[in-house]
């Protein structure tokens, strides 16, 4: 009931209203640029919402991060390169589609399999959120730290080149979240002297170091190639109910396999889209169709990207774990408004979170509307801009946004520093969002770490002794042993 | 993306960042309730040293990263980065912008005259007002600022 409260809220500000429309718009022309992401995007605005009212500094980030994820899929079907990894899948058959003149239909069945997959998501998470953080409070510090030392496994396991590259990323983001005083003893560590470390490293200036500057640099020695647009005549892009009726099963199937996915953290949009899509192609009729311009093969990962979006929330708001990198930027929001995050939000700002579950249902009808009535058009105005004009602006505006998070020249160096260490992690197979997630979830884990050996008296024994903070241990382990045997079994493939 | 970045250099890289951790995660506090606090450090380190060598045991892959040949864009604009950061002590935000406008649009491959000198002109305008007037951040410190002597 709490979400009709949530509605009346919104539906109450008109300001309010106006920034999910806003930010609805943002995140699908960001998504669609390629080589942009919507979370470079966050992380760029995110100081710039400082002076917002949380809500509203929420609710147009959440909003962004939903469009974006739509977003992507324009520029997949229309210029053959995924505006974000997760709209990859859709590529497969949504350029095909483009090629026939049929750019328009594709991308009418990319906005409506998106919303509802988004919708389904979001439904879900609105459903089962208060039982999870219900659940979440009744969690002690060796169960709690089970669950990051899962998280920071799977995470850095399962979204690195490899699972060595992952972990070794996911270390490197704990060891620079242990600069600067130790929150308990007040110990200085790795400061070597400076003043500046003693506060340690501010998340916003990291994140627009390693999202956007890393990006700008990747895009700096990559070859000039303007995107070609496909599309055709409108006559033959009208979509009947008979061509998007068989899309709906792959739509609904997607969606719940999407938000399966988004509740596990680390895991993202990319690997539901194509687990999605395998899934869709595989149970299809028509298999002979998918990879040549199936409208069901753009419907499936579409629907599953999506999905992911509500059900990612569901960690970082319960346990303070974010799922993505979007949720990663997320807790440097809740943090600046002095807002904790955890299984405590639902009893202590239980109002703010339903209001933007609320935003995030209008941002996803927000983001329908503009894409079905404009993306084509959008599309069409995307290929014009010029990249070569685009990314110096970019760069001027990520290196003034990581200035005004604190006001302070020494995040600008931060900002540049990640983002040298983003665009190498890129050329070597280390994995920027491994880094950054387990950078956020360090302080909660050392903390529920060192409050277990406090509590036990058998020192580590106490994660053994505790059946559910074991039970997440050796989920953790069996998910790294999984992981390494089929990373081997795919290079051993490979070389024979 | 691992690319033709050899393994065993990357490895022997994180091993040696891992090990190094470790090393100085040691001189963290001192007495029995250092401990504490080294705890997460020497973790971390340890976990690096141990991937580390994981990866530099994993074999060279022969897909060739994008953009090969031309990574040192990507150093230049590093170094006009840090310049840019640099000038803003001295000249501050509205110069130092003037001046790194036109040399980011020319390391993007932008040579019309007319753009860059319209990146020169309108860039640091716009950024200024902005950040600095509508967002009202207060602008960073400079030896000798155009904005002090600015009507807005």
């Amino acid at each position: 009931m709490e979400i009709f409260t949530g509605f009346a809220t919104v539906l109450d500000s008109p300001a309010l209203l106006c920034w999910i429309v806003l930010a609805a718009l943002v995140g699908t022309v960001v998504g669609a640029i390629p080589g942009l992401t919507a979370s470079a995007a966050i992380a760029m605005i995110l100081p710039l919402t400082f002076a917002m009212e949380p809500l509203a500094a929420l609710a147009f980030l959440y909003v962004i991060g939903k469009s974006g994820r739509y977003g992507g899929s324009i520029a997949a079907i229309l210029f053959n390169t995924p505006g974000t990894a997760a709209s990859a899948a859709t590529q497969i058959d949504g350029y095909p589609l483009a090629r026939k003149g049929l750019a328009g239909k594709a991308m009418k069945v990319a906005t409506i399999s998106s919303v509802i997959g988004d919708y389904i998501g979001d439904l879900l998470l609105i459903l089962f959120v208060g039982w999870i953080a219900w659940v979440a409070l009744r969690l002690g510090p060796p169960e709690l730290f089970g669950v990051y030392f899962a998280a920071f496994v799977v995470i850095g396991s399962v979204i690195g080149a490899s699972p060595a590259r992952g972990i070794a990323s996911a270390a490197l983001g704990v060891l620079l979240a242990t600069v600067g005083f130790d929150p308990i003893t007040g110990t200085p560590r790795f400061t070597f002297g400076s003043y500046d470390l003693t506060g340690g490293f501010n998340l916003v200036p990291l994140m627009i170091g390693m999202f956007v500057i890393g990006e700008v640099m990747s895009q700096a020695v990559r070859p000039d190639a303007p995107p070609k647009v496909q599309q055709g005549e409108a006559a033959r892009n009208r979509l009947t109910w008979d061509e998007y009726r068989p899309c709906l099963p792959h739509v609904v199937r997607s969606s719940v396999i999407g938000a399966f996915i988004g509740m596990l953290p680390g895991l993202g949009s990319a690997i539901a889209a194509f687990v999605a899509y395998g899934e869709g192609k595989r149970r299809a009729n028509n298999t002979d169709e998918w990879g040549q311009g199936a409208l069901q093969g753009v419907a499936a990962p579409e629907a599953a990207n999506n999905a992911v979006s509500g059900p990612s929330m569901a960690p970082l708001l319960t346990l303070g774990i974010p799922g993505s990198t979007i949720g990663a930027i997320l807790v440097g929001v809740f943090l600046v408004h002095g807002i904790q995050i955890g299984p405590t939000l639902f009893l202590t700002n239980g109002d703010l979170v339903y209001a933007l579950f609320a935003s995030g249902l209008i941002g996803i009808a927000a983001y329908g509307l503009i894409g079905y009535f404009g993306a084509a058009s959008l599309g069409r105005i995307i290929a014009r801009v010029e990249t070569r004009l685009l990314y110096p602006i970019v760069l001027l505006l990520a290196i003034g946004a990581s200035y005004a998070a604190r006001g302070n020249m020494f995040d600008v160096w931060v900002a540049i520093g990640a983002g040298v260490v983003g665009y190498a992690m890129r050329r070597t197979g280390l994995n920027p969002a491994a880094f950054v997630i387990a950078f956020v979830l360090t302080g909660g884990a050392e903390q529920a770490l060192r409050q277990s050996l406090l509590l036990s008296d058998n020192g580590t024994l106490i994660f053994l002794e505790r059946p559910v903070a074991a039970g997440f241990l050796i989920l953790a382990v069996g998910i790294l042993v999984h992981r390494v045997r089929r990373t081997r079994k795919a290079r051993r493939e490979v070389t024979t | 993306m691992s690319g033709t970045f050899s393994p065993k250099i990357l490895g022997s890289a994180i091993v040696l960042l891992g090990g190094g951790a470790m090393l100085t995660a040691l001189t963290i506090g001192s007495g029995a309730s250092a401990w504490g606090p080294r705890t997460v450090p020497m973790l971390a380190g340890a976990v690096m040293l141990v991937t580390g060598l994981a990866v530099t045991l994993e074999r060279p892959t022969i897909t060739k990263p994008a953009g090969e040949g031309r990574e040192i864009n990507a150093v230049w604009l590093v170094v006009l980065s840090a310049l840019y950061v640099l000038i803003i002590g001295w000249v501050g935000y509205i110069v130092a912008t003037a001046i790194a406008a036109p040399a980011f649009l020319w390391l993007f491959g932008v040579r019309s005259r007319i753009r860059l000198i319209a990146g020169m002109v309108v860039a640091p305008i716009l950024l200024h007002l902005f950040f600095f007037e509508l967002l009202g951040i207060f602008p960073p410190r400079a030896v000798w600022d155009l904005a002090d002597y600015l009507p807005v």
